[in-house]
């Protein structure tokens, strides 16, 4: 409705709109982010992921237009404007290269969009590839270099965002919400790096548009495949072989194919302490139409990995998870412009006990169909609008055996109804993005008092304003209200979860909410060297824990606490042709409180420090050293034994004789802290051609100085274990 | 600050160095014992908690003193044990008790208790008890004036078997019910603590019904007689128990024996303490007996 009447607005003034595409010379991909601009009028716009753009009332003319963006050469045309229907003008940018002393390269700088949000970071292809790889190129590992976003382990690609638990991050590829998109114990993404066109990553207080998920989003949009020719990439590394392909069907279709299959896991052993044989495959399909305004496209992805233990005791493992989903991107009338997606995800984990031993099956299936319309309306200046629906279904399946020995199976179905309306504007210096982001079944269940919450947790609120001064600065203040009913139910003390269950908030129990907010300073210190500072508060209105007061079966599972994290990121960026510098330093601090007893969650971690330099040198060679610092996480120490006597059925002599069992006594929950994570990465890539072939050859050291980060740690036999120790690997891939 | 990196990591920390209490008073005894141990690093502390133990009550502070008792251990087998003991302390129903424990060594601590009002009940077909066989069920009806904790009712015959000259006495329990493992074995299943029923109409008592399957007396009977073949059997009484234990007992009895919710997902393990100050539990019992005199 919100849209309606914005788009139902009459035109402020008379002309004529333009509109048009911004592709990439060198395979066809149209390009998300380029700014078009019309000289002499002071009008333009950038292009939408489907790299469409539209100017809305140029008046008769001819004029200087001019396309650009991030790593591609500028180019200018003539363009006469006239006549009744819309100016079509398409633009080709070929990649821009720049020769500095001999070295070539092929762009640099971080795509930043700040004006999208308060905390949003996006990374691109360039930036994927020229970080050292930990063992082989990760989406996830890529995503850990930002500043907020901390992993608990090398083992884990899992990742907390501001002091935000695992599962509240919501991951989307091409729009589809992927629940468990992690191989080999959660160390690599399950997403091929070769497929990606963008990573955009909120790191609080996202917009209206995204809901369901309490702490970030993580945006992957892949390519949409070379419409220009048949193009390959092949490669190899300790862990996987990949191959990727992509290419044009006809005029207007293209597609890209990937697969990654495991070779060995003998280097994989390297980050897992013990003997645990794992392997894993993913594939991903995609074909795009492109019409003259958008495209229609379809997608399916596939992952899977396999734990076969060769202990006779230990359970077999196996791993699934796949998405489908089609779109279609157009423009709906000469001011609307529609994304509409139908997908379906679905998650699996299986426990596979090995005959003759006692421990239980389990499984934990998860899936979800969900439509999902996105209405942008154009409007003048740089006012946009933009709203829309999403409705989704989750079903969850969970079997599996309690403490008590009993079978037990959960499973339900539930419906999810979000829509959101979003405007954003400029007064002057001053901008401003309003929006709000219900969901509509929870608040009808709050209504109808069936679940216990508030309005304001319901209607989600979403508002950003910004100061715009000294041509590059940019002053944000944003605050934004998230809630989330389908949760995971592992144990965040876990280091490694081999068996997470999704499932829904029952329904006495308050939906998971959280309050963000942030404040945000940033633009260019000087040309090559860009500052970014924000500070953030969550404030965690009711998040699901375990009931540490349970004790009988009426006593409920999961309680609602409390909790907050706050910080402060500062980070920097100095791209310049041949050196790329960047450095982050975060100071936070989270708090989660249950039954009124504080404590800091197990990733909770005070300081961290990135960087990350990398050299170009003559003859295509880079190098770069990647070292990360944090401040060590949380433990619970031991603090000693006690006797629990028997009770001896509390019969005819009730005085407890024996002596009973040996039980821990642990300390202050989370209160000590582990040593200091440091670790120093290292990698060498030398690019070269050979014909029409390029190839990269790539030697990485991970834990260069040889770190001893403790990964864990038994209690029981006082054995610790260590990360990834000094590791040597390196990699080969070949592109045509 | 940022922490120096030459942290070592601790597994151990500081010993939290706690009393460990355990003190159940029985509301129908005039001499009342607690046990009193602490917290330890590696192994357990055998030796006695020195400490001065009082529980203070209306009519004031009873002072424990230490002794030794003899109780059978974990496995049966009769141990000496360190305690403190009140003689010619019987608690009152409705009264609040706090103990308080102070050590030298190992801090204070410090719980309390309500003490329970007198449960009762009945055996309503008492002739199928001594009869047995002409009803399918045993039945009685319990009360309760404390409308808390948990009870249990057992069911206790009295035989005696003719070995040689001398008539020798034993129990069996009767159990609620059997089922087969997978050997074809019997597993009996006895009665153990339930809540207490909830009270209607907002009153300070309730009742409830308890029932006793005459075929597992019976056969409990039969097993007697089979366990001593050719001997001459007679079974001299009917012995019905009904505890009574409060909402502490309950709670750290329940964790006990092992959590039986068929309904969570969750995979932790709870404690229980109702000690201020330290670990254990404090809490007080009650109990009724009647017996049946059997025909020999």
């Amino acid at each position: 409705m919100f849209v309606l009447i914005i788009a139902t607005k009459p035109a402020q003034s008379e002309g004529i709109d333009v509109r048009g595409t911004v592709v990439d010379s060198s395979n066809g991909e149209r390009l998300t982010g380029a700014s078009v601009t019309i000289e002499g009028l002071g009008k333009g716009a950038l292009t939408n992921l489907q790299g469409f753009y539209l100017i809305l009332n140029v008046p008769p003319g001819t004029y200087r237009i001019s396309a650009s963006a991030v790593g591609y050469s500028q180019v200018v045309r003539l363009l006469p404007v006239g006549g009744q229907g819309p100016v079509i003008a398409d633009f080709v940018l070929a990649t821009r290269l720049i020769e500095v002393e001999g070295v070539t390269i092929e762009s640099v700088g971080m795509d930043e969009q700040p004006e999208r949000s308060a905390s949003i970071h996006v990374i691109s292809p360039l930036d994927l590839k020229s970080l050292p790889p930990t063992l082989q190129q990760d989406v996830f590992r890529s995503v850990a270099l930002l500043p907020g976003v901390t992993s608990t382990s090398d083992v884990s690609a899992r990742f907390y965002v501001r002091g935000g638990a695992a599962d509240q991050n919501l991951i989307l590829l091409d729009g589809m919400k992927l629940f468990n998109p992690f191989h080999a114990f959660g160390s690599l993404s399950t997403f091929d790096p070769e497929i990606v066109k963008s990573v955009e990553v909120y790191s609080g207080a996202f917009p209206a548009g995204y809901g369901g998920r309490l702490s970030s989003v993580l945006n992957v949009t892949s390519r949409d495949g070379n419409r220009s020719r048949i193009a390959g990439r092949a490669g190899i590394n300790f862990i996987s072989s990949e191959l990727a392909l992509e290419g044009p069907a006809g005029d207007d279709i293209g597609w890209i194919m990937s697969v990654r299959k495991s070779l060995s896991d003998k280097a994989l052993k390297r980050f897992v302490p013990h003997e645990v044989p794992n392997a894993f495959h993913d594939a991903f399909l995609k074909g795009t139409m492109a019409t003259t305004t958008g495209n229609i496209g379809l997608r399916g992805f596939l992952s899977a990995d396999d734990i076969t233990p060769a202990d006779p005791q230990q359970p077999e493992h196996a791993w699934r998870s796949s998405a489908f989903g089609g779109s279609f991107s157009g423009l709906l009338t000469d001011r609307i412009y529609v994304d509409l997606l139908a997908s379906y995800t679905r998650a699996e984990v299986q426990r596979i006990p090995k005959p003759a031993t006692l421990i239980p099956t389990a499984s934990s299936k998860i899936a979800e169909a969900s439509l999902r319309a996105e209405f942008a309306v154009y409007a003048e200046d740089r006012d946009h609008a933009s709203g829309g629906f999403e409705i989704s279904f989750p079903s969850y399946q969970n079997s599996l055996t309690t403490r008590a020995g009993v079978q037990r199976e959960f499973r339900d179905t539930n419906v999810e109804w979000w829509i959101w309306a979003r405007y954003q504007w400029w007064m002057g210096i001053v901008g401003f993005d309003l929006g709000v982001n219900p969901e509509l079944t929870s608040l009808f269940d709050i209504v109808l008092g069936n679940k216990p919450g508030y309005f304001l947790q319901s209607a989600q609120p979403r508002l950003m304003a910004m100061v715009s001064f000294g041509n590059t600065w940019l002053a944000k203040a944003s605050f934004g209200v998230y809630t989330q009913n389908l949760i995971t139910m592992n144990n965040e003390d876990d280091l490694i979860s081999l068996f997470d269950a999704w499932l829904y908030l029952p329904l006495k129990l308050r939906p998971e909410t959280a309050y963000h907010y942030v404040l945000g300073l940033e633009g260019k210190l000087f040309p090559p060297l860009s500052a970014s500072l924000q500070a953030y508060i969550k404030d965690y209105r009711s998040i699901t824990l375990y009931n540490p007061d349970k004790i009988f079966p009426e006593d409920p599972d999961y309680i609602s606490g409390r909790g907050v994290s706050s910080g402060v990121e500062v980070l920097l960026r100095y791209a310049a042709p041949i050196l790329d510098l960047y450095g982050s330093y975060t100071l936070s601090r989270a708090r989660v409180e249950s039954q009124n007893v504080p404590y800091a969650p197990r990733y909770d971690r005070a300081h961290v420090v990135k960087t990350m330099g990398t050299i170009h040198l003559p003859l295509r060679v880079d190098m770069t050293l990647r070292w990360e610092y944090g401040s060590g996480y949380p433990y619970t120490q031991n603090a000693g034994y006690y006797s629990r006597l028997g009770l001896g059925g509390l019969g005819s002599d009730p005085f407890p004789g024996g002596e009973g069992t040996s039980m821990r006594v642990l300390g202050p929950k989370n209160e000590a802290r582990l040593p200091a994570y440091s670790r120093l990465d290292g990698s060498v890539t030398w690019q070269f051609n050979i014909e029409s072939i390029r190839g990269t050859l790539g030697l990485t050291v991970l834990n260069l100085s040889g770190e001893r980060n403790i990964l864990y740690y038994d209690r029981t036999t006082g054995v610790t274990d260590y990360m990834i120790p000094f590791l040597p690997s390196a990699f080969i891939a070949v592109e045509f | 600050m940022v922490p120096a990196c030459n942290q070592t990591f601790e597994p151990d920390g500081a010993y939290d160095q706690r009393l460990v209490v355990y003190g159940i008073l029985s509301m129908t005894s005039d001499t009342q014992y607690v046990r009193i141990m602490s917290t330890y690093q590696t192994s357990p502390i055998n030796e006695q908690v020195r400490a001065v133990v009082d529980v203070a009550g209306l009519a004031g502070n009873v002072h424990f003193n230490d002794t030794t008792v003899v109780r059978p251990d974990d496995l049966g087998t009769p141990t000496s044990y360190f305690v403190y003991a009140a003689n010619g302390f019987k608690p009152q129903p409705g009264w609040t008790y706090v103990i308080n424990i102070s050590t030298p060594l190992h801090g204070t601590a410090r719980g309390s208790t309500l003490g329970l009002k007198s449960p009762d009940f009945y055996v309503k077909n008492p002739a199928d008890v001594t009869n047995p066989g002409r009803t399918e069920w045993i039945d009685a009806s319990a009360s309760f004036n404390s409308v808390r904790g948990a009870f249990v009712l057992r069911f206790v015959v009295e035989f005696q078997v003719l070995v040689g000259a001398s008539w020798v006495t034993g129990y069996i329990e009767i159990p609620k019910g059997a089922v087969f493992d997978a050997s074809g074995n019997h597993i009996f299943e006895y009665p153990t603590f339930g809540r207490v029923p909830i009270a209607s109409l907002n009153l300070d008592y309730t009742t409830t019904e308890i029932r006793f399957s005459t075929e597992q007396y019976l056969a409990a009977r039969e097993r007697i007689a089979s366990q001593n073949p050719g001997l001459p059997v007679q079974f001299t009484r009917a012995l019905f128990t009904l505890t009574q234990i409060d909402d502490a007992l309950y709670n750290y009895f329940y964790i006990l024996n092992g959590p039986k919710d068929l309904g969570t997902t969750r995979l932790d393990i709870p404690d229980y303490t109702n000690i201020s100050g330290g670990l254990g539990v404090f809490g007080c019992r009650y109990e009724v007996r009647h017996e049946i005199l059997l025909n020999p």
